[in-house]
Formats: structure tokens, C-alpha cells, sequence
């Protein structure tokens, strides 16, 4: 491999550094990876209100896609985009989302002490059934310490070493809701926060969990540091083998580059509706 | 035929822990600021417009020494020597595992360049030293740290020699009020040497970095070994911003076998608090011929060992991967393939360049990349367009990932390289080639 391009696939790993906010920490990060953010000018939208976003970046047909929303006309770098509910989003590959794996190693006797620890604060709580996503943001939040001195760690480190960034704690979610027999995943995405009247965007990954047949954003790393995180996941961590960072370049093409924050976005008749999930989408006021 | 482990050392483990220590036993209080309110606005994030600096610290920040003609240093023993142009204070120090140089950039400022008798992770190394001086140090004299950052990185050459620096800003209280301060730190590693400078300071930049570089760039050590007889160095950018360097030496042994050892060093600033490194070393033994023999790659992140493999060639299954991989061991069968090396790569390139019209010629190779190690993986190797008369733009997919490289025609060799990253672009230029591979 010629030296150059040796650089940039051994850097292939730094490019997961790209998914992360400093938990608690957005506002502070002088991070290369914090996503430009234009914010409106003028009163700020309340957090329940759906938020028309124009998202800039390399393959917006191919974000399009992934969303499940109508692509933009040919030769466009941008999607306009209404950021309101958690959108359903396809993996390339069907699987059933529950086998162990390199990355999600839950039958590693250090994942399994810990699922035990949880099922007993389970119970001590009077809980009953499988994990919910709450149950399991919960748990994890308590058990991993904030750290950015991690990459991306297999599950059974992180249960041994209880550290590590966004990364982490989607990993480990996702480890012990599959060990309790729930399907889960590590996506990745932008969180959209609002500080005051601005906003920020930032690289993030975060565990789904699956509801009666729904996949719910599970995110242990961002609690309750902020009123309202707006997600858009656009990436399914597919292979959880050892070649998980390479795969992680699959997403480069619906990386978002630039967030435009554009306003609220009022819900006018008609409502095109997503064919996937029946979720109403907005228009423009 | 010698095929020797290269291991990478891991700072916390080193003895010594540079001559900051040392240096610090010195009254450093007067070279902080005054106190001022300054809060995180200096190190605020894309959500928040940074606040103008104050004027007394533009001011702090723009002092600057007066250089003088460079002189040569020579340790006691001869065993290193450099060329710097600001006087020493003292003479040169030495102990079991370095030798300190306290250098004068103003009256009552000093720097200081510490010649490391091993060889270190250069990025983990400006990681741990900066963590040991604001703990060890800074925080002993000033008071506790309250916030520190990373203001700015970068990545170039300093003679034959490339280094990495990284400029810290933090604030110090010691109870009576807060401070603003600054760190330096300059780490070059050739030849098996490494040089560490740092200055605690935030002013004196330009002086700092040019004395900085004149010891790092003019380093000459008794034991140097031979010199290969192929060198090659790039350095590593994200977006504008100078991040690491990479380097490859290759040697040939008695028996004609080359082997090459490339180095990497990158750091990445990561928001509040500390930034991210990764430092490799991958060693690979190749025939005459260009066949790869064996292969073992060593990555460090943040310090601490990720990667530790062997590939080896199984005469009758192919390939043996062996070793650790994010903290698990890891014994694969990979099927029997000729995985390229850098050789058969450049010959691969110049071919497609050599045809009468090359623009669109595209074959494939099978890489192994530490990126996905337990399997091989195909890379399309296609010509896209002309530069100019001597080089064309090459583009290199390897799974789902593709760089675009920069190759001269002639050599089959590439002097740049980008990639698209998610949302950053990473970009690789050769910035130093002596020898022909």
C-alpha cells in the first residue's frame, strides 16, 4: 500500500472520532468534527415544534433514501429535511439484530456479569418483562464514566473497563439488550442541540432498541444534559466484526457536512406521508 | 534472515518522563497572566461565537525573543549534537535516559528540548507529557487546572526529521484568582531518536518554534544507524488543519529481502480536555521480487496498544493472522492470495500509467488493511484524469472506501492522496522522498 494511502486507512479509525459529542460537553468542544451549524435569527422554536433543517452534503438522494423521504431534484447538495419525530431508518442487510459478534461479544462473561447486575436492579425496582430503552439508557448511564479517551470498544471491554464516549455506551446498550433477548443496534448520526436561541450540530452514535416492531433511539450518552436532542441517525453500524472501521466509511457519502436551521415547520394540508412508517411529514409555513 | 517484533513503547512506561520536572523546579508564576474572567470563551465551540481576546492578551501572546546565530551543541560524551540559535542556560544535562537542554529565548524565559535516548509513540508521547506537566507541575506551582485545551496542532518537517507540535491554553487557580497560561510541545522522531521541547509560556511562539525546530532538524547521534535506502515522508491533514505524519524506511538485508518499517503519528484535537492520538508502526518483509513474507502491524491509541498483529505466511492454508485486536486475541486462517505490498502497488500504478492511454484503465489488487484485518480485501485500482504531463489522478477503492491519489507516472508513485471522511477530508502529501524503492 502506497504511504499515503496508508495514512489515510490507518486513520480509518480516527474517522470514528467523528461520531461523538463530549457527553454534557457539546457547548465547549473545539472538536474538528463539531458540524458547522447556521442557526435562524429571531425567536428560537420550542422544542416540540417540528424544525425545518437544510442539510448539506456529498449524496443528499442518498440521505433521501436512507430517511425514507422524497429526494432532492438531480444535482442538489442539499435536503430539506423536517427534524420532528425519531425516523425509521433501513440497514442495507436484514438480520435479525440479536447474534452475538466481535464488536457485540454479550456471551463474554464480563457483558454477562453485568447483564446480571442489571436484571437485579431490574427487579429490585419491581421491573417485569423484557428491558425497555428507558431501563436500559438508565442502567448504562450509571455504569460507564464519560471518557474521550476511547475509540470504539468491543462490549466486553467496555463492561470490564465501564469508560468510554458515545460509542461506548451505544455499544454496551446494545450488548445488554440483545443479552436479555431484545434486538438492538449502534447507529450513527447528527444530534441537533439547541443552546437558547442557537443550535448546534454534532457527530454522535447511539443504541436502537426494537418495540413492537419499531426501532427507538436508546442514547445512554445524552440523558438529560439537554431539554430536547433532535436525532438524525443515517447509519446502521453493519459490520460488528473486526472490520467495523472500514465499514464505518460506507456512511461518508450521507455525512452530513453543514446544518442549515431554517425554522419551524407548520404542519399544512396535505401532509406527504412516508410510505415506511406512515409518519405525517411537514411543510414549510 | 532477521524479522524482527517491532514494538512500540508506550510513554507511561517510560522512566523518563522528560526534564519538565526538572525545569519546573523553577519559579515559572511570573510568566502567567494576570487574572482575568476569561472563562470558555476561548475555547468555545461552532455553537457559540468565541468572545474577542482582551488586549492584554493579544499582547502576552504576541511577545517574541530575539533569536542568535545558531551555535552546536555537543553532549559530553559525543554522542549527539545539534545546531540551535538561542544560548543555553547551563550546559547540557544528561542522565541515564535523556539529555536536557534549558534554552534562553528571553531574558528570564526559557525553553527547554529534551534528546530522548529511546524511541517513543510521538503523538501518545505529547499526549502523556502534557497530562504529566499540567498535573505534575503546573498545577503544583499554579493551582488547580480549571480548564485546558488544545488551541492548535501541527504536523511538518524540521530538516530530515518530522514532528508533531500541539499549543495548549489552559487556566489555573490557585485560589486567589484565575491565570491564563500556555504550553508548547514540539516532539521530532528519526533514525531512532526522539526530541521533546516544551515551553510554558503563552508567548514566544515563533521564537519557541524556531529553536524548537533547530534542535529537532539538526539532531546528529553517534549511534545513528544505517541510512535506508529508500525514505519516504507525508504529512497528514484534516481539512487545513496538519495532524500527523507518516513515514517508510526501507532496508535490504544480506539476502536482498527489503525490510520496511513506516511510521505513524497523528493527533487530533477533541474538545475540552484531551486530545485523541494514534501512533502505528507496521514492519513487513517483501523479496526481491516484491512478495510480501510477513507483515506485523503495532497501533496505539491514546497510548495504549489496540493493535498487535502478525501476518504470516502458512505454506499449505494461505495466512496466519495472529495476535490482539482491540484487547482480544485473534488466530484467523486467511485464504491462500498475494496480498500487495508497497512495491507491487507502485509496479501496479506504473503499469496502468504506462499504457498508450491510460485515463480509465483500472485492475485490482488484494490489500490487507488493518482496518479489517481478518479478511483480505479487493481494491479497484482505476486511473480517473490527467494532472499533467508527468502525473495522472488515480482513485483507489477498497471496500467501501476510496482515496484519490496523486501518482507520478514515471514511478508509479504517489505524492498525495485524499479521502473523504465523513465529514472532514483527510489528505496525505509527500513532503520528503530520498532514495528510489
Amino acid at each position: 500500500m502506497s504511504i499515503v494511502t496508508r495514512r489515510a486507512v490507518v486513520h480509518l479509525r480516527a474517522l470514528l472520532l467523528v461520531f461523538c459529542v463530549a457527553f454534557g460537553h457539546a457547548a465547549s468542544g473545539q472538536s474538528l468534527f463539531v458540524i458547522p451549524t447556521d442557526s435562524p435569527t429571531g425567536p428560537g422554536v420550542a422544542d416540540e415544534q417540528p424544525l425545518l433543517v437544510s442539510l448539506h452534503l456529498r449524496e443528499p438522494a442518498a440521505l433521501a433514501k436512507v430517511l425514507d423521504v422524497p429526494a432532492p431534484v438531480a444535482g442538489a447538495d442539499v435536503l430539506r429535511y423536517v427534524m420532528q419525530d425519531y425516523p425509521a431508518i433501513s440497514p442495507g442487510t436484514k438480520r435479525a439484530w440479536s447474534e452475538p459478534s466481535f464488536v457485540v461479544d454479550y456471551l463474554d462473561p464480563s457483558v454477562t456479569a453485568l447483564g446480571r447486575e442489571f436484571a437485579t436492579a431490574r427487579a429490585e425496582s419491581g421491573a417485569v418483562g423484557p428491558p425497555t430503552p428507558g431501563d436500559l439508557v438508565r442502567f448504562v448511564h450509571g455504569v460507564i464514566r464519560g471518557s474521550r479517551d476511547r475509540g470504539l470498544d468491543v462490549a466486553s471491554e467496555i463492561a470490564a473497563i465501564r469508560l468510554g464516549d458515545c460509542k461506548n455506551y451505544a455499544v454496551l446498550t446494545v450488548a445488554l439488550a440483545r443479552a436479555a433477548g431484545v434486538p438492538a443496534r449502534v447507529v450513527f448520526g447528527i444530534v441537533l442541540l439547541r443552546f437558547d436561541t442557537r443550535y448546534g450540530a454534532y457527530g454522535h452514535a447511539w443504541a436502537e432498541v426494537l418495540v413492537d416492531g419499531r426501532w427507538v433511539a436508546a442514547d445512554a450518552a445524552l440523558t438529560a444534559e439537554h431539554a430536547r436532542v433532535r436525532y438524525l441517525p443515517f447509519g446502521v453500524l453493519e459490520n460488528e466484526g473486526m472490520g467495523y472501521a472500514l465499514d464505518a466509511a460506507r456512511l461518508t457519502p450521507v455525512w452530513v457536512q453543514r446544518v442549515e436551521v431554517l425554522g419551524a415547520a407548520s404542519t399544512g394540508s396535505p401532509l406527504p406521508q412516508s410510505p415506511r412508517t406512515g409518519v405525517p411529514r411537514f411543510v414549510l409555513r | 534472515m532477521c524479522r524482527t517484533t517491532v514494538a512500540l513503547r508506550v510513554f507511561w512506561k517510560l522512566p523518563c518522563q522528560s526534564g519538565l520536572d526538572r525545569a519546573e523546579a523553577r519559579p515559572r508564576g511570573e510568566r502567567l497572566l494576570a487574572v482575568v474572567p476569561l472563562g470558555l470563551a476561548l475555547v468555545a465551540g461552532a455553537a457559540h461565537a468565541a468572545a474577542p481576546e482582551p488586549q492584554w492578551l493579544v499582547d502576552a501572546r504576541a511577545k517574541e525573543g530575539v533569536l542568535v546565530a545558531p551555535h552546536l551543541v555537543t553532549s559530553a560524551d559525543k554522542s549527539i549534537s545539534f545546531s540551535v540559535p538561542a544560548p543555553m542556560t547551563g550546559a547540557l544535562a544528561e542522565d541515564k535516559d535523556a539529555y536536557t537542554a534549558v534554552l534562553t529565548l528571553a531574558p528570564g524565559i526559557t525553553g527547554e528540548c529534551v534528546i530522548l535516548k529511546t524511541d517513543v509513540d510521538p503523538a501518545a508521547f505529547l499526549r502523556a507529557t502534557a497530562r504529566i506537566t499540567f498535573t505534575d507541575t503546573i498545577e503544583k506551582v499554579h493551582g488547580k487546572i480549571e480548564m485546558r485545551a488544545v488551541e492548535h496542532v501541527d504536523a511538518g518537517m524540521a530538516g530530515p526529521t518530522p514532528y508533531l507540535s500541539a499549543s495548549w491554553i489552559y487556566r489555573a487557580n490557585d485560589g486567589t484568582g484565575a491565570r491564563i497560561g500556555g504550553l508548547r510541545q514540539y516532539v521530532g522522531r528519526h533514525a531512532g531518536h526522539s526530541t521533546y521541547c516544551a515551553l510554558n509560556d503563552i508567548g514566544y511562539a515563533e521564537t519557541f518554534a524556531k529553536v524548537a525546530l533547530a534542535v529537532i532538524g539538526s539532531l546528529k547521534a553517534s549511534d545513528d544507524p544505517p541510512a535506508p535506502y529508500f525514505e519516504e515522508i507525508s504529512v497528514v491533514s484534516i481539512g487545513d488543519a496538519r495532524v500527523g505524519f507518516g513515514s517508510i524506511e526501507m532496508h535490504r538485508d544480506a539476502d536482498g529481502d527489503t525490510k520496511s518499517v513506516e511510521n505513524e503519528a497523528m493527533i487530533v484535537p477533541g474538545g475540552a480536555g484531551e486530545p485523541q492520538t494514534f501512533d502505528s508502526v507496521t514492519t513487513a518483509w517483501v523479496t526481491p521480487a516484491g512478495a510480501l513474507i510477513n507483515l506485523k502491524k503495532v497501533s496505539v491509541n491514546n497510548g495504549e496498544v489496540e493493535i498487535n498483529l502478525d501476518l504470516q505466511h502458512a505454506q499449505d492454508t494461505g495466512w496466519v493472522l495472529s495476535g490482539k485486536f482491540k484487547s482480544k486475541d485473534v488466530q484467523a486462517a486467511l485464504p491462500a492470495a498475494a496480498p500487495s505490498t508497497w512495491v507491487t502497488q507502485t509496479n501496479l500504478r506504473r503499469e496502468l500509467l504506462a499504457r498508450e492511454s491510460p485515463i480509465g484503465a483500472e485492475a485490482v489488487r488484494t490489500d490487507w488493511l488493518s482496518a479489517n484485518p481478518g479478511e483480505f480485501t479487493t481494491t479497484t485500482v482505476k486511473v480517473l484524469a490527467a494532472i499533467d504531463a508527468n502525473s495522472y489522478l488515480v482513485r483507489e477503492t477498497f471496500g467501501p472506501a476510496s482515496m484519490d491519489l496523486a501518482v507520478d507516472r514515471k514511478s508509479g508513485q504517489s505524492f498525495r492522496g485524499t479521502m473523504e471522511m465523513g465529514p472532514v477530508k483527510v489528505t496525505a502529501t509527500r513532503v520528503f522522498v530520498r532514495g528510489s524503492p
